[in-house]
């Protein structure tokens, strides 16, 4: 039997089962997590749902001019609505609201501005159904909008600049862009961004921390590191197949996403644009929201084999799981707490499983004399670190001296 | 003090570890022999109050050791086969640990600790991280834990394991100083470490005491039954087979082999009859045992 | 007047004789009970440093944080709440892993003693640690103070009180990498959970109520089924 194989075997612990098949009922709670809060909240029915899922499907077309005026007039139709609107008196106690919790009167004018803050709870509710749709017409203005942003914050670089005008300008004069029902690609969207780190990270880590350093703790690593093939190709044989569970992790969390969540709400939707699927969607790139959740899921593995890898170094540089496991543990948590400067996070392995915000913002970078996209580059350097931390782990490994 | 053990049975799941022993135990030492796999560390267990009997009971004059509890485990002192340390201590604070659980005064257990780390020789070490001792200085630390609330029943099982043959003796003349008002039951494969100090031997198989004797006529057994020859290499291997083989040394020239053999009838024309030892009775008793069992490092 | 007695002069070596016998004396005295403080400082001595390092890291990386609202004060919190039980049920195992369970069981001051000592300075040390952070966090976030600290206080009880009973289902975790595993997916988990649900305060004290006895009816029954060596339990050698 291959050295690959038998060390994949010894992966499979007891303990590697209990969390893989704790994550997969997670991974089922991450798909249905968004309608089942909309389920909660209107008291058990799933009539609501209904409604919202026939709204999509009766308005699903292309993005033109036609389109998004009847989106507008739709809503229009609904603020102009007296019974949809909130009383005056509440409008202002809101206002004094907002003021005792220490906004300006110019945040709460903008915030103000928003139509639907003048709904009552049966206009939000009616407002609710056709606003995905209403979100979608108004995706022009948006990306206008952030690329005013993007320009203004980078006007001292004209070679960005240009980038950037050029990227938005296709975005809303030539893409042509479609609305579809996309619940299922929308909860795979969440399932990656929210819950992927715990899903795919957990796993990795509790898989592979015992990796290297499950010998020394059982002593077996003078047995191991006096045989013939005991250091290098042991080392490559460990490393190998860390990479297979972390594919094998993967495959599992993203199938099993894929497969309740198309199997539950159809697989229309793949053509359906990507930008209007949450105002955090704010990137330039033409690409359909199928086309997107393969881009994050592609992401999600590379992330999943950087965290691997670093897995696997920190089981061989501490020899001991129970390090291994806090340190993988707090890189996974920590970033989540602490917000770092935005270009360092797309470094961040958390960040890389999580698929999406890696790409939901556009950051230009400079590199070689051209820009391109920074998100490119934490994908490149990130396949560039897992080389470097397998041939370390590997490496010192080989190196071993048992005390 | 009569510490009796009644029909103690343990039965995990599919396997009885222990089948319906009863022993009496007074003060003395008792050693305690047996193959892997014998029921001896699962009996301690139960003696200790570490694990419950399935059956029968266990009394310390009259008196259910496991309804005795703190005032049982006060008279206590134990150590196990394997045993492990919390990182970080010393031999000291190992001793000083014990001797709180074991509801020493700290006054106490400093003047104990250091009879203690004396006695075992390891008063050199005693600041010494216990990740830094080698095998036997951890054996003489768990001996020295043992003995710290100067316990009137000692259980020791394998104490000797890891010991030098200097140290085994320097332990067995410790256990033998204090055999005095004290009930020592001590369990090892390593005969030689009963043979000399023991007062009564039990031999325990598959669960049960086969044989419960004084140490210097538990041989009588055996008596009659145990032969010494010289044949050449050939017959040595024929003899092997069909007897139990106690010890056997190849002659200088390697024309022949001394044979000690255990049998009923003379084995061979030439075999004289030899002092039946303690050793022989053991590889006698559990000779199938002992043929059966895989070969443990 | 001088009255002189004619004391007769003790026999040689009475007064040395004497001082040995009451040192012998004081020597086999023992505690009759060991005070509590005792019991703990024995415990808590022994604690891993990483125990209190790593919460406090936690706690300043929430200091460090950025965002705003209830909903960045309950997601630190929830964090706080479910490293705690992943570091907590690592020391409880302490002498499992570290193989001294079986001389500990043999001592007087019995294992669910000790146990329970370990329980008494993880409890106090993780109802200390999230009301510190969520003290923090609602203070940094402007948040309300209560409902962060009631979900909180919910996700550690019910995540310590299934790890317990997972410890007792699942006799082969017995190192520190295997309890720290085993609770780490445990509190991921319920996090996860605790963090989607929109529940009043109302309702998230009511499970954090609900989840508080069923860990103190647990703890009893594991500490108990010790104390009797009866039951299964991974501190019992049946």
């Amino acid at each position: 039997m291959s050295l690959t194989k038998l060390e994949f075997r010894k992966i499979f612990t007891p303990m590697t089962f209990i969390t893989l098949a704790v994550m997969l009922v997670v991974n089922v709670y991450a798909v249905f997590q968004q309608q089942g809060a909309i389920y909660a909240e209107s008291d058990g029915k799933m009539q609501r749902l209904y409604e919202m899922r026939d709204a999509a499907i009766e308005r699903s077309g292309v993005i033109d001019d036609e389109w998004i005026a009847a989106r507008k007039a739709e809503a229009q139709v609904i603020f102009d609505d007296p019974q949809y609107r909130e009383s005056d008196e509440m409008l202002e106690q809101f206002r004094t609201a907002l003021a005792d919790e220490g906004w300006s009167p110019k945040e709460i004018e903008v915030r103000m501005s928003n139509p639907t803050m003048f709904l009552n709870t049966e206009g939000s509710l009616k407002y609710g159904v056709i606003e995905a749709a209403v979100e979608a017409a108004g995706f022009k203005e948006h990306a206008a909008a952030i690329r005013d942003r993007l320009l203004e914050a980078n006007r001292s670089d004209a070679e960005v600049c240009a980038d950037i005008s050029a990227r938005y300008d296709c975005l809303i004069n030539d893409y042509t862009a479609y609305y579809d029902y996309d619940w299922a690609y929308s909860n795979i969207q969440n399932g990656i961004e929210e819950f992927a780190p715990f899903t795919v990270g957990i796993p990795v880590l509790v898989g592979l921390a015992p990796l290297f350093a499950r010998e020394r703790n059982r002593k077996t690593d003078s047995l191991i590191l006096s045989s013939k093939r005991g250091r290098r190709s042991v080392a490559a044989a460990k490393l190998y197949a860390g990479m297979l569970y972390c594919l094998l992790v993967w495959f599992v969390m993203s199938v099993s996403t894929i497969i309740y969540a198309l199997s539950f709400f159809g697989t229309h939707g793949f053509s359906s644009i990507w930008q209007a699927s949450g105002s955090n969607i704010t990137s330039p790139y033409l690409w359909t929201f199928g086309q997107a959740v393969i881009v994050e899921l592609g992401t999600c593995l590379v992330g999943a084999l950087l965290f691997g890898f670093i897995a696997m170094l920190f089981s061989e540089l501490t020899k001991s799981m129970f390090v291994t496991v806090i340190l993988g543990a707090a890189a996974l948590i920590v970033p989540m707490i602490v917000h770092f400067k935005t270009n360092v996070c797309l470094f961040l392995p958390t960040y890389i499983i999580r698929g999406v915000p890696i790409w939901s913002e556009y950051f230009p970078a400079k590199l070689f004399g051209g820009v391109v996209p920074m998100a490119y580059l934490s994908i490149a350097v990130s396949c560039i670190l897992c080389i470097v931390f397998g041939l370390a782990a590997v490496g010192v490994f080989s190196k071993r001296q048992v005390a | 003090m009569e510490l009796s053990i009644n029909g103690v049975s343990k039965k995990y799941k599919d396997k009885l570890a222990v089948n319906a022993l009863s022993l009496e135990l007074h003060d003395g030492i008792y050693g305690l022999l047996g193959p892997n796999g014998s029921g001896k560390t699962t009996l301690m267990r139960m003696l200790t109050t570490v694990s419950n009997p399935t059956g029968g009971s266990i009394t310390l004059d009259g008196e259910d050791i496991f309804a005795l509890g703190e005032s049982y485990r006060d008279l206590l002192g134990y150590l196990p086969q394997n045993f492990g340390y919390y990182p970080n201590f010393t031999g000291r604070d190992f001793l000083m640990y014990f001797a709180a659980l074991k509801g020493m005064t700290r006054f106490q257990a400093e003047e104990r600790c250091d009879e203690l780390l004396e006695l075992t020789g390891l008063s050199h070490a005693a600041s010494k991280k216990l990740r830094t001792y080698s095998g036997g200085m951890r054996q003489r630390i768990g001996i020295a834990q043992a003995l710290l609330n100067d316990p009137k029943i000692l259980i020791l099982d394998e104490p000797t394991s890891g010991l030098d043959p200097a140290e085994r003796v320097k332990f067995r003349n410790i256990i033998s100083s204090l055999s005095d008002g004290r009930i020592i039951l001590l369990s090892t494969h390593i005969v030689s470490d009963v043979e000399y100090i023991a007062d009564r031997i039990v031999l325990m198989k598959n669960g049960s005491a086969m044989l419960n004797d004084a140490a210097d006529s538990i041989c009588s057994a055996i008596d009659g039954m145990v032969w010494e020859c010289t044949v050449s290499p050939n017959v040595s291997d024929e003899l092997a087979a069909k007897h139990v083989v106690t010890n056997l040394h190849n002659t200088h020239d390697g024309d022949g082999a001394v044979l000690r053999i255990v049998s009923e009838a003379r084995p061979v024309e030439n075999a004289t009859p030899a002092e039946p030892k303690l050793e022989d009775l053991y590889l006698y008793y559990f000779r199938k045992e002992l043929s059966d069992e895989p070969d443990k490092a | 007047m001088d009255i002189k007695y004619d004391v007769p002069a003790p026999p040689a070596g009475a007064l040395e004789r004497t001082i040995s016998l009451g040192q012998r004396k004081m020597r086999s005295m023992r505690l009759a009970k060991m005070p509590l403080g005792r019991l703990l400082g024995l415990q808590l001595a022994h604690f891993s440093p990483l125990y209190w390092a790593v919460q406090l890291v936690i706690i300043v990386c929430i200091i460090l944080s950025t965002g705003s609202g209830t909903e960045s004060a309950r997601f630190a919190v929830l964090v706080y709440a479910g490293a705690a039980n992943a570091l907590g049920c690592p020391e409880l195992l302490r002498d499992i892993s570290c193989s001294m369970s079986e001389i500990e069981l043999s001592c007087r001051i019995s294992g669910a003693k000790l146990l329970a000592a370990r329980l008494l300075i993880i409890a106090c040390a993780d109802l200390l640690g999230l009301t510190l952070t969520a003290g923090i966090a609602a203070s940094k976030f402007g948040a309300e103070l209560t409902l962060p600290l009631i979900m909180g206080a919910a996700l550690l009880f019910s995540s310590s009180f299934l790890t317990l009973l997972a410890l007792r289902l699942l006799p082969f975790v017995r190192s520190r990498a295997g309890a720290l595993s085993l609770s780490l997916v445990i509190s991921a988990a319920l996090g996860i959970v605790c963090l989607s649900v929109l529940w009043s305060t109302g309702v998230w004290a009511l499970v954090c109520i609900v989840s508080l006895v069923l860990l103190t009816a647990q703890t009893w029954r594991e500490l108990s089924s010790i104390e009797s060596r009866k039951e299964k339990s991974i501190w019992n050698y049946l």
